[in-house]
């Protein structure tokens, strides 16, 4: 019985094959060929596939090592302009994005400003991401939401901001350097905000091999909970508001008591399905799905504009100034322009 | 003690000759899953493995029940990727005594018949990610209802009792992830599993098992025995997946 067994592991490549060949034009053909069985936006962003693999793949053939490999692969991937686009080289702590925020330095916010600044230290927290408190001196709330990630329970602690803040004139809803997380999170958020069931987006699931094979369209509702908030907001975004926070701003576009001021969004309106590795030890992922609004207009690589565009720097963090912070106070208090 | 007992009340209440036999046995499992719906490598690991079996004898045939169980963890030519896999297969089989001749001293008996069987597998791939919710990249399952086509040879005598049995899938309905887990809406993909309902022939959805097993009686209400165990089981559907079991099981039967 023990010679069985060990004829048995022993014949592990006769009975399910063997790991494809760890060279860089291996590793190459298997990324370019997830990506091609199910990315969802090569139509939307008018991409030819096959043309990128031409061009690169022969320069993956001539790469002596995974170094190379990288240099061959990230130029490929940043043709597709996507924000759920990320590689991974763990190895070499080395990470690319294949979107617009590659390159760009977090620099014009600091959550530190805002609470010692303009909170004054006054401020209560819930679960990991939820931050608030009374802007002193006003009739104004202040929530910032650090991330949409995570389980599902901390995102009903917005019942306990609205308790506290229910009795403000306006709320400030920060989700600036909010890099996303998940649908259930930030439509349990945005329902503590909204006056009416909204379909903001409809999804497109990609389905088949062909690069239009998509499910049938499903739409992404929110609903109010039944605490809620639904005079003045303004929300406060910037490029760093990605993916949930994305479409977190679309949500609020809907909302005629709600005015965006910042930077546009990250312009991430894909959705994290597939996340894969290859036999280098690098890792990826991207989106399967794309959506459109109900009358049809891509937000993808486009990002949702401010009512009022207020570009922080770093300077204006090192001076102790939050100006997208200001400009929200002037407009909810009616001391300063809104659009 | 529990075990020995309820065999003892068990036995001193049936036939002199016992017909029904109840086992429980423990071993490793050595796990081997190459299913590209989850990655492009091959996974392998060893794990504790449990399984109960029923076994009734009637003069012209027999019916069996098991129930084989084993979770381990799993890992892959790249030292940054792991797995986890989990593995269940419950089945009943009905096997009809086709022939039977006195044999060194013995009896050897050969029956056919059919077994019907739902094999489950899902194994989840982990890996680093920056800013990952989570560890688990991706996660792929397969999990099949089948009808089996069954045979067994048995070999009784003074030495013990040699069993061998072989059984593959005719049709089986079976359960594997969408073309991508894109389709499917909500955060709770990733760990989404679809009951069995793609009907496929013995040739698409292809599942074999073959056991060796030796019992030894050692009073008249109870056997120890030992199983060598094997598993495989493919399909490319909706992509390529390979995956076998090779398990050495050490048990105890109560015979009544």
């Amino acid at each position: 019985m023990l010679a069985l067994s060990m004829l048995a592991a022993g014949c592990e490549a006769a009975l399910v094959g063997s790991d494809p060949p760890n060279t860089p034009v291996s590793n190459f053909d298997l990324l370019w060929t997830d990506f091609d069985r199910y990315y969802a936006l090569f139509e939307e962003k008018g991409i030819d596939w096959s043309a990128l693999r031409d061009t690169y793949r022969p320069l993956a053939a001539q790469a002596a090592d995974d170094r190379e490999l990288w240099n061959v692969v990230t130029p490929m991937l940043a043709q597709l302009n996507d924000v759920h686009v990320l590689l991974c080289d763990s190895g070499d702590s080395r990470y690319f994005n294949s979107g617009p925020l590659e390159g760009l330095r977090r620099e014009g916010f600091s959550l530190d400003l805002v609470k010692n600044v303009y909170l004054r230290g006054a401020y209560s927290t819930s679960g990991d991401f939820i931050l608030y408190g009374r802007v002193p001196d006003t009739r104004l709330g202040y929530l910032y939401v650090a991330s949409f990630a995570g389980d599902k329970r901390w995102a009903d602690g917005i019942d306990d901001v609205i308790r506290a803040l229910g009795d403000r004139d306006a709320i400030i809803v920060d989700i600036r350097d909010n890099g996303g997380g998940s649908t259930h999170n930030y439509q349990t958020i945005a329902s503590a905000f909204v006056d009416r069931p909204i379909t903001y987006l409809w999804w497109r699931a990609r389905n088949g091999p062909g690069h239009g094979d998509f499910e049938p369209p499903a739409p992404l509702t929110v609903t109010p909970r039944p605490l809620h908030f639904t005079r003045r907001i303004a929300l406060l975004t910037n490029r760093f508001s990605a993916s949930s926070s994305d479409h977190f701003a679309l949500i609020f576009k809907n909302l005629s008591y709600s005015t965006q001021i910042g930077d546009t969004t990250a312009g991430g309106f894909g959705s994290v399905t597939m996340m894969a590795e290859l036999p280098n030890g690098w890792t990826y992922h991207f989106s399967g799905r794309y959506s459109t609004t109900p009358d049809g207009v891509i937000y993808e690589g486009v990002g949702v504009e401010p009512d009022l565009a207020v570009h922080n720097t770093a300077a204006d963090v090192a001076a102790g100034r939050d100006p997208a912070f200001e400009a929200a106070v002037a407009c909810l208090t009616g001391a300063g322009p809104c659009s | 003690m529990g075990f020995a007992f309820a065999c003892l009340l068990a036995a001193a209440a049936a036939d002199a000759q016992p017909l029904n036999s109840v086992a429980a046995s423990l071993g490793a499992s050595d796990l081997h899953v190459h299913d590209w719906q989850g990655s492009p490598l091959v996974y392998r690991g060893a794990a504790l493995a449990f399984s109960l079996s029923y076994l009734r004898r009637n003069p012209d045939g027999r019916h069996v029940a098991e129930l084989d169980y084993v979770a381990g963890d799993l890992s892959s030519s790249a030292v940054q990727f792991s797995g986890r896999s989990v593995r269940a297969r419950a089945g009943y089989a009905y096997l009809r005594r086709l022939w039977g001749t006195p044999l060194a001293g013995g009896r050897l008996d050969l029956f056919l018949g059919g077994a019907a069987r739902t094999t489950y597998d899902k194994t989840d791939y982990e890996g680093p990610f920056p800013g990952a919710a989570s560890a688990t990249l991706s996660s792929s399952y397969y999990w099949a209802h089948s009808l089996d086509l069954a045979a067994e040879a048995e070999l009784a005598s003074a030495l013990g009792t040699f069993r061998l049995r072989a059984s593959s899938a005719v049709v089986s309905l079976l359960g594997r992830p969408d073309y991508s887990i894109s389709a499917r809406l909500g955060d709770d993909y990733l760990g989404h599993v679809d009951a069995p309902s793609s009907l496929q022939a013995g040739w698409e959805n292809r599942m074999a098992d073959v056991s060796l097993g030796y019992e030894l009686a050692v009073f008249s209400w109870a056997a120890v025995g030992a199983t060598w165990a094997f598993h495989y089981a493919a399909t490319d559907s909706p992509s390529s997946v390979r995956l076998f079991t090779n398990d050495l099981h050490l048990g105890i039967a109560c015979l009544f």
